[in-house]
């Protein structure tokens, strides 16, 4: 099993349609996939019209009363599954603080006993630097990172290199960023693009544009493949989909963990 | 309860209705199936009806369908086709599955996979056959909830078998419930509607059958209905000639069963089996004495010698070609590959050898054959046996005409078995008429103390030819057991039968080894006599030959071992307890005097 964080300090940045999109994916190939909706907002449990809501909330989901296997939905699409978010997420820190001991190795606690059940998990995170994002980057094999080419972007992408960088037990998480919501009408995006490329070599080539296609993903409540196969942004998201396959599942000494 | 059945994802099937539906879209479970689209507020088609093939695959002689497994291949539109690996000990639920691009027949040719994995040591070198097939037309409805979310998928399928006839069969229609993750509770509340709707109870749907026994009802199949092993019924106090006919039945039926499957060289099971059926009828023939006139007798011993020596040549191509890999590894390594040209020459002289047998099973020679002898076996066993002779080749007996005389058949057999009427003595020294209990009792004590006679008269010097001789008696002691069995106390037959086989194996290394080290040296000769193998091919020949006849003196050395164990005192009065006690005390007599 593999698991893949789809992360930003910043909101708003395409992260959670990302989330959704590389899921649906990744089932349709015949992966076992899990989407693990940790934001309090509940956005993918949303698109995939699942009630937000778990038993007991966060804190017995942390106690495992119930247990994780219980919790998990059944999506639309073979093969797919949702753990639903829950208003309680948004004092995930303060249960995690809880902890008796270990407060950053809960989530990969908790995933530890589904591990054969799924070949894939897809983490949608919560924006910001927590407790919470610490738990994520110690149980991902790689972070997905939504970056829009604005210099507010590419500050946040700094502040995160930095954190995870300062923590040794995190140098093995590879990160994956690659731009989103890219306008090919604004030459400040292009410019932008130019200069991160070559700041962060890391930076995936695909990029997934602003599209009104994606926007509607919440009329639809659908993954977007599923509704819109032939657009370009759906074959975006499949180039996607194929460079975190290259990055996450290659065999030659690339492996995450 | 009702989840047990549901239990599954998606393979238990709740069966719903005994009868079979004509129609195929509106038929009895797909009208409550709209009916339940009405009331569901939110129901809807998942998508169109959808059309595949399934077809039940098996060994021609059911060696999964024995193991408590079937092969299900699925074939939908251009998609490769699934093999589904079914558990028919547990409700047929899917084991295993796996994709292949081409048409299943022998195990190694199926890409690698779960289901490649479980065949391949069922299957063994037997080709998978289709043994029904069936069309399914399935509609697959989900049920929504306020969300317009799939809590629950309904499939119904409508199957039908697919025969050789242009109707196709309806096949009771069946209807499952696929459960979504985390939705148990409409779930259950789907089961309770539908319930409702289509009026059936919980209880029913316990006991839905796998769609493979109602195709193989349908297709008039008898899974496990081949088999090699001789399992005969006999009434002690039948008549001998009809006890004896029936076992040649018997072994008629496996012949004729595989026919068919030899001439198209299915695999190479058929012949196998096709020449152990003749080499049981020659030996019955012959071993069951003086209850058919000789001259009969000795024409369709004839013709079945005939029959065991045409069918000859591949079978020897076989066993080397199936042995190859052993032969080849049993050489030093830097000889192994000097064998290759004569797996070629083998091979390459295979088409020619075949075309030869499928032409000689399709001779009028061979159907005169089949034909005479079923005329032989289905002849009413005639009250004087001295009319016996004159009734072959000609259904009529001068005594009773059957195609006048339609109940004389059954009449005759009967008279005979009832034990008020003493049987009239031989008129011409057979013994037809007399009890085949008596004919077995003597025969098979006959025999055994021939073996033995034989098999102590052998030292470390006796040439082959007498261990060869021994092979032969021992072979028809095991047959006469075999056909036998069931005139004796049940189970007391298995172990004298089994030492049999012990010392037969040892018996048959003997003599194969020697046979096949004889046909290599030959086989070398022709190789090289038509330039087809250079030097290195004929050391490596040569090599080969040595091993074998070094196997052979092995064989000859554990003789006296196994014989000895044959021979123990132990055994010996288990045959006596078996075959009779005063015969044996005679035999046991002239031992001592011997």
């Amino acid at each position: 099993m593999k698991i893949i964080g789809v992360y930003s300090i910043k909101g708003g940045v395409g992260k959670t349609s990302t989330a959704v999109n590389m899921a649906y994916l990744s089932a349709a190939e015949g992966r076992r996939t899990l989407v693990w909706d940790l934001d309090p907002q509940g956005a993918s449990s949303f698109y995939f019209r699942i009630k937000p809501k778990v038993k007991g909330g966060g804190g017995a989901l942390l106690r495992r009363k119930p247990e994780l296997d219980d919790v998990i939905k059944g999506t639309d699409f073979d093969l797919l599954d949702l753990l639903p978010a829950d208003f309680s997420y948004r004092n995930m820190d303060i249960l995690l603080e809880g902890a008796k001991k270990r407060p950053t190795a809960q989530l990969e606690r908790l995933l530890a006993p589904i591990r054969r059940d799924y070949d894939l998990v897809i983490l949608d995170c919560p924006p910001s630097i927590s407790l919470m994002s610490e738990n994520i980057f110690r149980a991902a094999n790689a972070l997905l990172v939504p970056v829009i080419p604005s210099t507010l972007s590419a500050r946040t992408l700094d502040q995160l290199d930095a954190f995870l960088g300062k923590d040794n037990a995190q140098g093995k998480l590879r990160l994956l960023p690659f731009f989103s919501m890219v306008d090919a009408a604004r030459s400040l995006h292009a410019e932008t693009m130019a200069q991160l490329s070559q700041d962060y070599p890391n930076m995936l080539s695909t990029s997934i544009p602003q599209a009104p296609e994606v926007e509607r993903m919440g009329l639809h409540r659908t993954p977007l493949p599923a509704y819109a196969p032939a657009s370009a942004v759906t074959s975006a998201y499949r180039e996607l989909w194929a460079e975190l396959v290259a990055a996450v599942y290659s065999k030659k000494g690339r492996r995450l963990r | 309860m009702i989840r047990s059945s549901l239990r599954e994802q998606s393979e238990v099937v709740p069966e719903l209705s005994g009868a079979p539906i004509a129609e195929p879209i509106a038929g009895p479970v797909a009208r409550s199936a709209a009916r339940l689209d009405d009331r569901y507020a939110h129901g809807a088609s998942e998508r169109p009806a959808g059309e595949s093939l399934c077809r039940y695959l098996d060994s021609f002689d059911w060696s999964l369908y024995q193991a408590g497994v079937a092969l299900e291949e699925r074939i939908a539109g251009a998609a490769p086709r699934e093999l589904r690996w079914l558990d028919l000990r547990n409700d047929g639920v899917v084991i295993a599955r796996q994709t292949t691009n081409t048409e299943p027949g022998f195990a190694d040719a199926l890409p690698d996979g779960p289901v490649s994995d479980l065949l391949a040591p069922i299957l063994g070198i037997r080709r998978l056959l289709p043994m029904a097939e069936v069309a399914i037309r399935a509609q697959r409805l989900r049920v929504l909830n306020e969300d317009d979310k799939t809590v629950v998928r309904i499939v119904i399928e409508e199957a039908s078998l697919r025969g050789p006839e242009p109707a196709a069969v309806a096949l009771p229609p069946r209807l499952r419930l696929l459960p979504v993750r985390g939705y148990a509770r409409e779930m259950d509340d789907t089961l309770r509607r539908l319930e409702q709707s289509l009026g059936f109870s919980a209880g029913e749907h316990e006991s839905a059958t796998p769609l493979f026994f109602d195709a193989m009802t349908a297709a008039g199949c008898r899974p496990g209905g081949y088999s090699t092993k001789l399992a005969y019924r006999i009434d002690p106090e039948q008549r001998a000639d009809a006890a004896a006919k029936a076992i040649l039945h018997g072994l008629f039926d496996t012949l004729e069963a595989n026919v068919e499957g030899t001439v198209k060289n299915l695999d190479v099971e058929f012949l196998h089996d096709l020449r152990v059926a003749t080499r049981r009828t020659r030996s019955a023939l012959s071993q069951i004495k003086g209850v058919f006139a000789p001259p009969i007798v000795e024409d369709f011993k004839a013709r079945f010698a005939w029959l065991q020596q045409v069918t000859g040549p591949v079978r020897d191509l076989d066993v080397y070609l199936l042995d190859f890999p052993t032969l080849r590894d049993s050489l030093p390594e830097a000889m192994r590959d000097g064998l290759e040209p004569l797996r070629d020459w083998l091979i390459g002289h295979y088409a020619e050898e075949q075309a030869k047998l499928a032409e000689a099973l399709k001779s009028p020679r061979f159907q005169a054959l089949r034909r005479d002898w079923r005329a032989f076996l289905e002849a009413p066993t005639p009250r004087d046996s001295s009319l016996s002779g004159a009734q072959t080749g000609s259904p009529a007996g001068p005594q009773s005409g059957p195609a006048s005389e339609p109940l004389s058949q059954p009449a005759s057999s009967m008279s005979a078995m009832a034990p008020q009427t003493p049987p009239p003595p031989p008129a011409d020294g057979l013994d037809g008429e007399r009890s085949i209990k008596s004919v077995a009792d003597r025969r098979l004590r006959s025999v055994y103390q021939r073996l033995r006679r034989e098999g102590r008269a052998i030292t470390h010097v006796s040439p082959a030819a007498e261990l060869h001789e021994l092979r032969k008696t021992c072979k028809k002691l095991r047959y006469l057991m075999e056909f036998f069995e069931s005139l004796y106390p049940s189970r007391e037959m298995r172990k004298p039968i089994k030492q049999c086989k012990v010392l037969l194996d040892n018996l048959g290394s003997f003599q194969d080894l020697e046979v096949q080290a004889a046909h290599l040296a030959e086989t070398a000769r022709r190789m090289h006599a038509e330039g087809a193998c250079g030097v290195a091919t004929l050391l490596s020949m040569g090599a080969l030959i040595r091993t074998m006849l070094e196997g052979q003196q092995r064989a000859r050395q554990q003789f006296s071992k196994t014989f000895a164990e044959f021979d123990s005192p132990t055994n010996r009065a288990a045959f006596e307890r078996l075959f009779g006690a005063r015969g044996v005390g005679a035999a046991a007599a002239r031992d001592a005097n011997a």
